[in-house]
């Protein structure tokens, strides 16, 4: 059975460019899932199954932060890796996100290789 | 405060980065007339209060568009308003990276865009204001900063 990941942006130029990037790092995946918010991921979770999570921070509705925060109460999630891709390289918003656990972070802008160097530590 | 180099290398660093394209800094009178058709921009608050915008030129929007999906783009659309919200969202986190090396935390709204015609924009209570033009193959666009001085 493939990977499948899921892409959470509120902007469907940067799902677009995260999708891209992940081919042009080498990654294939069986299911590229797309949400535009935390709220709208979680609720996709609860009906699809991911292998990793690929989100950025600085959202409407529900950041970044706060679904690592929910998604860290719900059992049958919590255990998905989550790797935070944003502007937000403060080593403060970072190590907050890190603490809720996600497993990395890509600062945006990113190149393929970047991505690379992230995400083959994990899959 | 050196914003304007920080305006520059922001935003160099994401054309040559994400969109494979060098963005020149050009000479731009700050008084001159510049006609954008559309505008994205992101307001920032803690240390540094005020906003940064990106103007642009029909041509050079959907010449930026198309470059980071890798698509042809005719015209200003979703995708446009889109990609230049996305543009303006990490021009401003380059700038607040930089403020924070100096040890000035900056917080960053989310971006807003606005298409058409004939628009003006401002931002209440910034007196300080830095621009900075870039050419690429479509033509020029600006990277502007209001903010209220620092005390």
């Amino acid at each position: 059975m493939g990977t499948k990941v899921l892409i959470i942006d509120d902007s469907n130029t940067m799902r677009k460019i995260v999708q891209r990037s992940l081919r042009q790092a080498g990654f294939e995946f069986e299911k590229i899932l797309e949400a535009g918010d935390g709220q709208e991921a979680l609720d996709l979770l609860g009906s699809e199954s991911v292998d990793l999570i690929l989100s950025d921070i600085n959202m409407p509705n529900m950041d970044g932060l706060e679904f690592l925060r929910q998604k860290s109460q719900n059992d049958d999630i919590k255990d998905i890796p989550v790797v935070m891709i944003t502007t937000e390289a403060g080593t403060d918003i970072i190590g907050e996100a890190k603490s809720l656990g996600a497993r990395g972070s890509i600062k945006k802008p990113f190149t393929p290789d970047q991505v690379n160097d992230v995400l083959g530590e994990l899959l | 405060m050196d914003l304007k180099s920080k305006l520059i290398a922001s935003t160099q660093e994401i054309f040559s980065t994400m969109l494979m394209l060098e963005a020149t800094p050009a000479e731009q009178n700050p008084q001159a007339a510049f006609t954008s058709n559309i505008s994205g921009m992101l307001g920032v608050s803690g240390d540094l209060t005020g906003m940064l915008a990106v103007h642009c030129p029909q041509a050079v929007a959907t010449g930026i568009t198309g470059a980071f999906l890798g698509i042809e783009v005719a015209s200003i659309d979703e995708d446009v308003k889109d990609a230049i919200g996305e543009l303006v969202n990490m021009i401003t986190g380059g700038v607040k990276d930089a403020f924070g090396r100096e040890g000035l935390n900056v917080k960053l709204a989310v971006p807003t865009t606005i298409a058409g015609r004939s628009f003006r924009i401002d931002c209440q209570g910034a007196a300080g204001r830095e621009i900075v033009a870039f050419t690429v193959p479509e033509g020029t666009f600006l990277v502007e900063m209001k903010y209220k001085p620092l005390n």
